[in-house]
């Protein structure tokens, strides 16, 4: 890899790449196809057009837009003036991009024509770029800026983008990440796939869902393109299959579900060139679906990559034979991209081969630390997700130690639909659980009301305040949560009570 | 076939199986994919659903956010794919 590749600031992939094959094709996105050089000469505009708008090094400028050329180029633009971008999930409401915006005090917001700012009145103003708000600069204005060519030389600690996820007391939790910590990911990445300038990687997750890393910036750094799926096609499975035939996808990276779901109702297994590498992470790819896969694809390398948002990934494993008398998950594997990783058991010591503990992972990955609080510094971080130690310095996921959930890949934080929930004026007393798990998982809300409330009229409350995963599919009213011995909510009584009107209406196909 | 029939299985369908029974205050401009009523998953089984009570096969281009936001939306598409399907046989 040239020293180039080293540089401090995330900006100068794009930035290399533009010099060295102007022509190849970047992005390939819903709204149009950029070049390497046309990507280049959009983000030092809008770089232009932001730093006349009054920012500087290290101001956060929110995204809020959809899947598009657009976010690409304001995502390089920020990060070539050393400021932060923060993305936030498209489909979620006004009110939670509100939330985002205001805690990560952001200096400008990007967005697209139709929406207008969520900010209220009391809030501190922001420029505005892209939407229909009155004040706010066009997007082709921004675009006609004189280019502001030479990024920023940077201190690689410097912040580089924050993802929000699903905070537990209500309010969603920035977790602020580096250049360096993207690079070392990057790198990693690029030389672990083996990525090319020939490759077409898919770029299936959300921009604020940290899987998009790899999708963007490994193709950046290979000088490879990358193909935008629109948020509405993320799990249409015969249209995604239909993608990856039509743009010649050579790297996928997704969530197991998105995959099972093209196994099952989208003809993936048919495809005559599939991907030569297939990648997933965010939660555990059931054997019996994986083998299939395995079978089928034999000469295409899988990999189960493993790391929460806070970290990116930390842990890998190639997919190789699979043991036919396997009926856990593969392993999460080994540490990777310079991280340790290490487990410690219940009584606080080091877990040995065959015990089981919190994963602990510290390296050039890991987060400088949630938004407004302290910083990580060297401490390790605590996954929160407890692994078993298969073999030496090899790990297999068993669960969570917490109240964290994943649907699809998706964190979300129990607590944060709570809150929500208790906002509505008609309900007392909630508790959520989550009922299956993979595809099939479902949030099902036990609520106390003083009135009836309808499944809708609480689908309704929850679309205007949580993301479109959040919202809950369920509502079963009761006159009292049950309470453990010790006076907490009995979460695992409710579990079982909601699985086993599960099992009475046994109502779906989902399997 | 007319619009009613069509709206009111679409109704009963999601009503019985994706709102677990529970259709109050479920109306035609009810934003089926903001609510998470209808999810990816939702949406295979809705296609196998309008498959088999109409006979309408929706194609892949049509499989779209903008016609499955309300009942109002897809009932339409089915409206005009049954007829596009019957003008040209």
């Amino acid at each position: 890899m040239s020293s180039n590749a080293r540089d401090s600031n995330l900006a100068n992939l794009v930035i290399r790449a533009a010099r060295e094959t102007p022509h190849a094709i970047a992005v390939d996105a819903p709204d149009g196809q950029l070049s390497y050089a046309e990507l280049d000469d959009q983000a030092a505009r809008l770089a232009g057009a932001l730093s006349a708008a009054g920012v500087e090094v290290g101001d956060r400028v929110a995204l809020w837009l959809a899947k598009s050329t657009r976010a690409v180029v304001a995502m390089q633009a920020a990060l070539r003036l050393g400021a932060v971008y923060v993305p936030i999930d498209p489909d979620s409401p006004g009110a939670r991009a509100r939330k985002i915006i205001v805690d990560c005090d952001a200096r400008c917001l990007v967005t697209d024509p139709g929406r207008s700012s969520p900010l209220r009145a009391e809030d501190p103003a922001i420029t505005s770029i892209g939407s229909d708000d009155p004040g706010a600069i066009a997007y082709e204005d921004a675009l006609a800026t004189d280019p502001l060519n030479e990024p920023r030389a940077l201190d690689p600690e410097r912040l580089a983008y924050i993802l929000y996820t699903s905070g537990s007391t209500g309010t969603p939790k920035g977790v602020s990440l580096s250049h360096r910590a993207a690079l070392a990911f990057v790198h990693w990445a690029h030389e672990t796939l083996a990525a090319s300038p020939d490759d077409h990687f898919s770029s299936h997750a959300p921009f604020h869902f940290d899987l998009s890393i790899l999708d963007l910036y490994v193709a950046f750094s290979a000088r490879a393109r990358v193909c935008l799926i629109p948020e509405g096609l993320a799990y249409a499975p015969r249209q995604l299959v239909e993608f990856i035939r039509k743009h010649g996808i050579t790297v996928w990276y997704s969530v197991p579900s998105a995959l099972i779901m093209m196994m099952e109702h989208g003809g993936l297994l048919e495809l005559d060139e599939p991907p030569s590498r297939v990648v997933f992470a965010g939660e555990p790819f059931p054997i019996k679906h994986l083998r299939r896969l395995r079978a089928r694809f034999s000469s295409v390398r899988l990999l189960n990559f493993y790391g929460p948002t806070e970290t990116n990934v930390c842990t890998f494993h190639e997919v190789l034979d699979i043991d036919p008398s396997r009926v856990s998950p593969v392993p999460i594997g080994r540490a990777c991209c310079g991280d340790e990783a290490w487990a410690v058991t219940a009584e606080g010591a080091r877990a040995r081969v065959g015990e089981s503990g919190e994963l602990m992972v510290r390296g050039p990955t890991t987060m400088t630390g949630y938004w407004g609080h302290p910083p990580l510094g060297d401490r390790a971080h605590a996954t929160g997700d407890i692994v078993r130690v298969v073999e030496d310095g090899v790990y297999e996921y068993l669960g969570r130690r917490d109240h964290m959930v994943k649907v699809r890949g998706m964190r979300i934080e129990i607590g944060e639909i709570e809150s929500a929930l208790l906002e509505h004026p008609a309900l007392r007393h909630v508790a959520v659980v989550v009922v299956g798990t993979g595809l099939a998982a479902r949030l099902v809300a036990f609520v106390c009301a003083d009135t009836r409330v309808s499944l809708i009229g609480v689908k309704g409350h929850c679309a205007q305040r949580l993301p479109r995963y959040m919202v809950i599919d369920e509502v079963r009213t009761v006159d009292a949560l049950p309470r453990t011995g010790n006076g907490k909510i009995d979460r695992r009584l409710l579990t079982q009570l909601a699985t086993k009107h599960e099992d009475e209406h046994d109502t779906d196909e989902r399997d | 076939m007319n619009a009613t029939e069509v709206n009111q299985a679409l109704e009963g369908f999601i009503t019985e199986k994706l709102l677990h029974g529970d259709g109050a205050d479920l109306t035609l401009q009810t934003p089926l994919l903001e609510y998470g009523i209808v999810d990816s998953l939702a949406m295979v089984s809705l296609l196998t659903f309008v498959q088999n009570s109409f006979g309408v096969t929706i194609p892949d281009g049509e499989v779209s956010p903008r016609n499955f936001k309300t009942i109002e939306a897809l009932s339409a598409l089915i409206m005009r794919v049954h007829g596009e399907a019957s003008n040209g046989a």
